[in-house]
C-alpha cells in the first residue's frame, strides 16, 4: 500500500514539471512581460532595460526558469498582479474559499439526489419511475451545462426570482452573523443546482447499473432465500458494492467541478477563481491567469493521485499494476 | 543428420519478473529453458507436456513470436534468431493455431484471409488469386462457397480447415501445428488430423507438431520429445517412447492413454495407480535442486532420456 | 475426389459467389431497428441539410452588418426571430451559426478521435516501454485544464479560422479516444489471428490498419458520434465566454452570448433561446444515434 503510494507520488513529480514548463511557455508566449504595465510610459529607454536587466529578463530562457521556480518554491512568490497591483496569491487568497463552497455545494446536491435516483431506478428497474429517471440521465448527458444554467437564471432569477441572479453575498451584511451566511447560501443554491442537476447523471446511470448487476449475483439470492429482509437486501448488501465505483471517482469529482467552475461563475457573476480567471484574460493580466492554470493542473493532478489511491485501497488488482 | 530441415540449440526462452520499488528485474520465468531439438525433412516431431511446460513457447520462437533469450535455431542451414538473422522464414515456415475462433480475423472473409499471405510474397492478379483460393479450398476440403464467407459461418472443425488453406498457400516447408485439434470436438479431430497427415504427404511437408495428448500424436508423428517445465525429460521415435517409456514422467503419459480393450481394464487401472503411488514418492529423485530436469542422456541411436545423474 | 465434385470447383463465375452483408449494411440495419435514433438522424440530417443549404442563399455580410432602425425587436413578419441589439437578423445568424458550430464540431471530432485513434493503437498495439511512455504523456495530458488552457491558446493566436481553432480544441480532446482505443487493442493482440497475419509475413503497419483496426470499427463510430455530441457542447461554450469566434462571425455560442447580458437574457428571449433549443436538439439527436449503436453493438458481443 505504502509502496504504491510512494511510487504513485513520483509519478506526479515529471507531471508538476512539465506542467510548470508548459505555463512558462504560455506566459513567454503572452504579449508583453511584467514591466509593461508597470512602467510609465515617460521613463527613458535605458531606464528601462536597466530594470530589465536587473529583473533577469534579458537572461537566457533556462535561467528564467529556474528563478520562476525557484521563488515559487522557496518564497511563495508567485509573482504580481500587474492590473490590481497585487500579489497574485493575495487575489487568489480572495477568490479561493468562493470556488470551494461553490464545489462542496455542488457534491452535496450530487450525492443527495444523484445517490436515490440511481438507487431506484436500479431497484425498481423496468418500470414507470425507472423510465422517469432514465429519460432524464438521457437528457441531461446531452445537455451542456452552461444552457441550463441560463434557463435556470432565466427562470428562477428573472420570470419566478425566488434566487438571486449574481454575486455571492447581498451587500451590506456584517460577515459572520447567521444572515450573512444565509445570504451565502442562497446565492450558492442556482449555480451549484444547475452544475449537479447535470453532473449527477454520471453518478445515477453508474448506481443503476451496478444495483442491477449486483442484485443477481449470488450472494443477494442466498441473503433473499435465507429471508433476510428486502430493505435490509438493499443497505447491507447491494448499496455498498454499488457504491465502490462512485467512491473511487470522488478524487476526480472534486477536481472536476473547480476546474469546470469556469463558465457557471460568469454566468452567476459569483466572484470565485473561474471568473477570475476570466477577468484577468480580458484585462491581459496574465500573469494571474498563468498561476490558476498552474493551480488547477495541481489540483487535478492531486485530484487524480487521490482516487488512484481510494482505488488501490478497495480493488487490490490496481495495486499490482 | 545433415538432413534435419530444423534444428533447434539449448533454445532458452526466460520473462523477467519485475518487481520492487523501482520494478528492477527480481527473477526469471524460464518458459524454455535449454531445449535442444532436430526435425529431419520429411517428419512430424512431436512435441507433448502439459500446460506452462513451455512447447507452445518452443513454437512461437520458431516463428518469430517470441524473443528468444538464448540459443539458436537454424532452418534449412540458415540461422533464424541472433543478430545475424535477415532471412524471411515466413515464407518457409507457416504455423496453424491451436483457438480456430481467435486464429481467423472475424471481419474479413475467407478470400481475403487465406490470400494475405498470397499478397504478401507473390504478385497475383486478382483471378490467379481466386484460383489459388478455390484450388487451396479444393484441397482442405470445403466446398468453393466458402470463399465470400465470414469465419463464423463456419463450424470449429471448418474453421481448422481454413487457417490449414492459409498456412499451406505459401507452399511452406515446414508447418508447425499447434495444438491443432485440441480445441475441437472430439469426433472433428479424427477428420481433420487424417486430413492433415494426407496433406502433409502430399505436400511433402516437415511438421512440428505440438500437442498435449500422446494418443494424438501417436496417430501423427515419427519422433516425439516430451516437455516437463521448459525442459525435455525424454525424446526418441514413437516406438521408443510408447514401447520403452523411461524417465518416470513419461511412464505415467503413456499409461494415461485410455486403452479401447475392455480386457485391460482392470490390469491398466493397477498398473496407473501404482505409477502415481511411484511418481508421488520417487518424481523428485528426477529432478535436479531447482526442480527442473536432468540433460538428456543417449540410451540409444534414437532415445534420449533425462535420467538422474548418480553421482 | 470424384470427377462431379470437381467440376464444383471449375469454371466458377467470380460473379456468382455469395456475398455477405458488409459493415455498413449492418450499420443501417441497427440504426433503422431503433425508433428513437431513426428519429433522431432524420431530425439531425434535416437540420444539418436546411442549414448547409440556406447558407447558399444567405450573405454573411447582410446578416452581421449593424441595422440601427431595427435594434432589438421581436419576432414579427418581417423579422421570423427578431433582431438583436446591432439589428442584426437572429434567424439568419441562427442559421449561419448552426453551420459553423456543426462544422467546427464535426471537424474537432475528426480531428481529435482520429489522432485518438493512431496515438491509441500504437500504445495497444505495442505494449511494453512503448506503450508506458506514450501513456505516461496521455496521463499528463489529462490534467490540463481544458478550458483555460483552450481560452489562453486563443488570445495568444494572432488569428484563426475554422480549421486553427478546430485544431486548438482538438489538441486537448484526443486522449479520452486514445484511452479507450488502446485498451481495445491491448485485448485484440493477445488474439492469435494477429500472430497469424505476422506469420503470414505482414508488417506491423499493415497488420494495424488492415486487422486489428476493422475490429474497432463499431466502437470508433460509437465513440465518435458521442465525442460529436459533446464537441457541439464544448464549441458552443467556448463561444458562449467569449473566447469562440466573433459577433460577426456566428455560432450557436455566440447567440448564447447575448444572453450574458442581463436584459438579453430577460427581456429579449428570442435572441438566444432558439439557440438554445438548437444546442439541445442536436445534441440529442447525435447521442441517441450513437446510444442506438453502443447498444447494438453490446448486444451483438453478447450473442457472441
Amino acid at each position: 500500500m505504502i509502496k504504491f503510494t510512494i511510487r504513485r507520488l513520483l509519478i506526479t513529480f515529471p507531471q508538476l514539471i512539465l506542467l510548470s514548463v508548459l505555463v512558462f511557455i504560455l506566459a513567454s508566449l503572452m504579449p508583453g512581460d511584467a514591466l509593461s504595465g508597470l512602467i510609465d510610459p515617460d521613463i527613458p529607454r535605458e531606464q528601462v532595460e536597466l530594470m530589465r536587466e536587473r529583473l533577469g529578463l534579458n537572461n537566457p530562457w533556462y535561467i528564467q526558469y529556474r528563478d520562476w521556480v525557484w521563488a515559487m518554491v522557496s518564497e511563495g512568490d508567485f509573482g504580481r498582479s500587474i492590473f490590481h497591483q497585487r500579489p497574485v496569491m493575495d487575489l487568489i487568497g480572495d477568490r479561493i474559499w468562493n470556488t470551494v463552497w461553490l464545489s462542496l455545494m455542488t457534491v452535496f446536491f450530487i450525492y443527495a439526489i444523484g445517490l436515490p435516483l440511481g438507487l431506484i431506478s436500479g431497484r425498481y428497474n423496468d418500470t414507470i419511475t425507472d423510465s422517469i429517471i432514465t429519460g432524464y440521465t438521457y437528457l441531461g448527458f446531452a445537455t451542456p451545462t452552461f444552457v441550463f444554467a441560463l434557463v435556470l437564471l432565466y427562470l428562477f432569477g428573472f420570470v419566478w426570482p425566488v434566487f438571486p441572479t449574481s454575486g455571492s453575498v447581498r451587500a451590506g451584511i456584517p460577515p459572520g452573523s447567521l444572515d450573512y451566511v444565509l445570504s451565502k447560501i442562497n446565492h450558492l443554491v442556482l449555480p451549484s443546482l444547475s452544475v449537479a442537476l447535470i453532473g449527477l447523471v454520471g453518478t445515477v446511470q453508474y448506481l443503476r447499473s451496478g444495483v442491477i448487476e449486483t442484485k443477481q449475483k449470488d450472494y443477494v439470492i442466498l441473503a433473499r432465500s435465507k429471508g433476510v429482509k428486502e430493505g435490509k437486501i438493499y443497505s447491507r448488501h447491494i448499496f455498498r458494492n454499488s457504491i465502490i465505483p462512485i467512491a473511487a471517482f470522488f478524487g476526480y469529482e472534486i477536481t472536476g467541478l473547480l476546474g469546470g467552475s469556469v463558465i457557471i461563475e460568469q454566468i452567476f457573476g459569483y466572484p470565485g477563481m473561474g471568473r477570475l480567471f476570466l477577468e484577468s484574460i480580458s484585462t491581459r493580466d496574465y500573469s494571474v491567469a498563468n498561476v490558476l492554470i498552474l493551480f488547477y493542473g495541481f489540483l487535478a493532478i492531486v485530484g487524480a493521485l487521490l482516487s488512484d489511491i481510494i482505488l488501490s485501497i478497495i480493488d487490490p488488482r490496481i495495486r499490482i499494476k | 543428420m545433415s538432413n534435419n530441415i530444423l534444428e533447434i540449440k539449448d533454445l532458452k526462452v526466460h520473462y523477467p519478473v519485475r518487481g520492487g520499488f523501482f520494478n528492477t528485474i527480481k527473477d526469471y520465468v524460464k518458459a524454455v529453458d535449454g531445449v535442444s531439438i532436430n526435425v529431419p525433412v520429411g517428419t512430424t516431431y512431436g512435441l507433448v507436456g502439459e500446460s506452462g511446460s513451455g512447447k507452445t513457447t518452443t513454437g512461437k520462437a520458431v516463428m518469430g513470436l517470441n524473443h528468444v533469450t538464448e540459443g539458436t535455431i537454424m532452418f534449412n542451414g540458415h540461422e533464424l534468431t541472433g543478430k545475424g538473422k535477415k532471412v524471411d522464414n515466413h515464407k518457409d515456415i507457416q504455423m496453424i493455431f491451436q483457438d480456430p475462433y481467435s486464429s481467423l480475423n472475424v471481419r474479413k472473409r475467407v478470400f481475403d484471409i487465406i490470400t494475405e499471405p498470397l499478397n504478401n510474397y507473390e504478385s497475383l492478379t486478382k483471378a490467379e488469386r481466386v484460383n489459388r483460393v478455390l484450388e487451396l479450398l479444393k484441397i482442405v476440403g470445403l466446398p468453393p462457397s466458402a470463399i465470400y464467407k465470414y469465419p463464423h459461418e463456419f463450424s470449429g472443425g471448418q474453421r481448422q480447415r481454413i487457417g490449414v488453406a492459409r498456412a499451406i498457400a505459401l507452399r511452406p516447408k515446414l508447418i508447425i501445428a499447434d495444438e491443432p485439434v485440441s480445441a475441437l470436438d472430439v469426433s472433428v479431430q479424427a477428420q481433420v488430423l487424417n486430413f492433415m497427415q494426407e496433406i502433409q504427404k502430399e505436400m511433402d511437408l516437415t511438421m512440428l507438431f505440438i500437442a498435449h495428448d500422446l494418443g494424438v500424436v501417436r496417430h501423427m508423428c515419427s519422433y516425439l520429445g516430451i516437455m516437463y517445465r521448459g525442459r525435455l525429460v525424454e525424446e526418441g521415435t514413437v516406438d521408443d517412447i510408447f514401447n520403452n517409456p523411461q524417465h518416470l514422467y513419461t511412464k505415467r503419459l503413456v499409461a494415461a492413454i485410455p486403452d479401447i480393450d475392455v480386457d485391460h481394464v482392470e490390469k491398466n487401472l493397477v498398473l496407473r495407480n501404482q505409477l502415481k503411488e511411484e511418481y508421488e514418492q520417487n518424481f523428485a529423485d528426477y529432478l535436479d535442486e531447482e526442480g527442473r530436469a536432468f540433460p538428456l542422456q543417449q540410451i540409444s541411436d534414437t532415445h534420449r532420456v533425462a535420467l538422474p545423474v548418480r553421482s | 475426389m470424384s470427377t462431379e465434385n470437381n467440376n464444383l470447383y471449375d469454371n466458377i463465375n467470380v460473379g456468382d459467389l455469395p456475398k455477405s452483408t458488409p459493415g455498413w449494411k449492418i450499420v443501417v440495419q441497427e440504426i433503422l431497428a431503433d425508433k428513437l435514433a431513426l428519429f433522431s438522424l432524420i431530425i439531425f440530417t434535416l437540420i444539418t441539410c436546411y442549414v448547409f443549404g440556406l447558407t447558399l442563399f444567405l450573405s454573411l455580410r447582410d446578416i452581421v452588418t449593424v441595422d440601427l432602425f431595427a435594434i432589438n425587436v421581436a419576432p414579427n413578419d418581417e423579422w421570423r426571430l427578431g433582431t438583436d441589439y446591432g439589428g442584426r437578423d437572429i434567424f439568419g445568424q441562427l442559421i449561419i451559426g448552426t453551420r459553423n458550430s456543426l462544422a467546427i464540431g464535426i471537424l474537432v471530432t475528426l480531428l481529435s478521435v482520429g489522432f485518438g485513434i493512431v496515438y491509441g493503437v500504437i500504445c495497444g498495439y505495442f505494449g511494453g516501454h512503448i506503450d508506458n511512455a506514450m501513456m505516461r504523456f496521455v496521463d499528463f495530458m489529462i490534467i490540463l485544464p481544458f478550458l483555460m488552457i483552450v481560452v489562453v491558446f486563443v488570445t495568444i493566436v494572432p488569428s484563426y479560422d475554422i480549421f486553427t481553432f478546430s485544431l486548438m480544441m482538438a489538441v486537448f480532446l484526443w486522449m479520452g479516444t486514445a484511452r479507450l482505443i488502446r485498451s481495445l487493442a491491448l485485448q485484440e493482440r493477445e488474439l492469435d489471428y494477429i500472430n497469424a497475419s505476422r506469420t503470414m509475413g505482414s508488417s506491423h503497419f499493415k497488420i494495424i490498419f488492415t486487422q486489428l483496426l476493422p475490429n474497432l470499427v463499431g466502437i470508433i463510430i460509437v465513440n465518435g458520434t458521442l465525442s460529436l455530441a459533446a464537441n457541439i457542447g464544448i464549441e458552443a461554450g467556448l463561444s458562449f465566454i467569449g473566447f469562440g469566434f466573433p459577433e460577426d462571425y456566428p455560432s450557436l455560442g455566440t447567440l448564447m452570448a447575448y444572453a450574458q447580458n442581463t436584459q438579453t437574457l430577460q427581456h429579449r428571449p428570442w435572441v438566444w433561446m432558439p439557440a438554445a433549443i438548437l444546442i439541445l436538439i442536436l445534441m440529442l439527436c447525435v447521442r441517441n444515434v450513437g446510444e442506438a449503436l453502443r447498444r447494438a453493438g453490446d448486444a451483438r458481443q453478447r450473442q457472441g
